[in-house]
């Protein structure tokens, strides 16, 4: 009886525990991206809030299409990307 | 008041501890049998055992306590009790409230205050520079997917596009390569 105590008392302080870790965690995952990144996160998400539904399906399918991507492949595209980007700057 | 009790004669030193069980009636028959005997034959004996029934009830009567000394006896003991429950009672005031509800109070308290240094460690980082956090849910923060995901959403966005491209200059590399051969 003891002993099942303690276990439920072990349960219930890491379930209170976890939403500061997890806020701990999250807070370490957004201090180590540049201030680009930070920018870029905050702007698509904010156009992601505003997205149709259809259109988060379609950008869900596309990111799970990424992921799947060989690695070389994806370093290409990425490579791609840029050079567009770059190009799009420069008109 | 305590009566005194004269000392006993001296009896026959192997039969005292004898004639003590004799007037206790303790002992066999035939032990008892042997004192009684020894007791008629022996005149210092016969005193002995004679003083003994003498006083030895005196010995074992009981003082009759007058009822001033009870009445103290009971102010005294219940001046003890009430002195005891009163330097027990400030530290079981102090602690009765560690009962059942002690454990989860003790625990909010601890998560309110891991709260209150999470928060305070976040305002004191935005203060040193750092711009003001983005309404974004911590619960996408802390999902290193999810970050990803939106670091690359204006990639995945052109996926296609960027495959089309990719594949289209994949394909005038390979006449180039094939007229090469």
């Amino acid at each position: 009886m003891g002993n099942l105590k303690k276990i439920a008392a072990s349960i219930l302080l890491g379930l209170l525990m976890a939403p500061p870790v997890s806020l701990h965690a999250a807070d370490d995952n957004w201090r180590n991206l540049s201030p680009r990144e930070k920018e870029t996160i905050r702007r698509n998400y904010q156009r992601w809030q505003s997205l149709p539904p259809q259109d988060k399906e379609r950008l869900r399918e596309q990111w799970n299409r990424w992921q799947n991507l060989p690695q070389d492949r994806r370093e290409r595209l990425r490579e791609r990307y840029n050079e567009l980007q770059r190009e799009k700057r420069r008109d | 008041m305590r009566k005194t009790v004269k000392n006993l004669p001296n009896a026959c030193k192997e039969f005292e501890e004898d004639l003590v069980l004799h007037y206790y009636n303790e002992g066999s028959a035939a032990e008892l049998k042997r004192v009684e005997e020894h007791i008629a034959l022996c005149a210092p004996c016969r005193k002995f055992s004679d003083d003994l029934r003498r006083l030895l009830p005196q010995a074992t009567q009981t003082e009759e306590l007058p009822q001033s000394f009870w009445d103290n006896y009971r102010r005294e003991v219940m001046h003890k009790i009430a002195e005891r429950e009163e330097r027990r009672s400030w530290w079981r005031d102090l602690f009765a409230p560690m009962q059942s509800w002690t454990v989860p109070a003790f625990a909010g308290a601890m998560v309110l205050a891991l709260g209150i240094t999470f928060t305070l460690d976040k305002v004191a980082w935005n203060r040193g520079g750092e711009p003001q956090p983005l309404p974004i849910p911590q619960e996408i923060l802390s999902d290193p997917n999810s970050v990803e995901f939106f670091k690359s959403m204006d990639l995945v966005e052109a996926l296609s596009k960027l495959e089309e491209i990719e594949g289209s200059k994949s394909e005038q590399k390979a006449p180039a390569g094939a007229h090469s051969i």
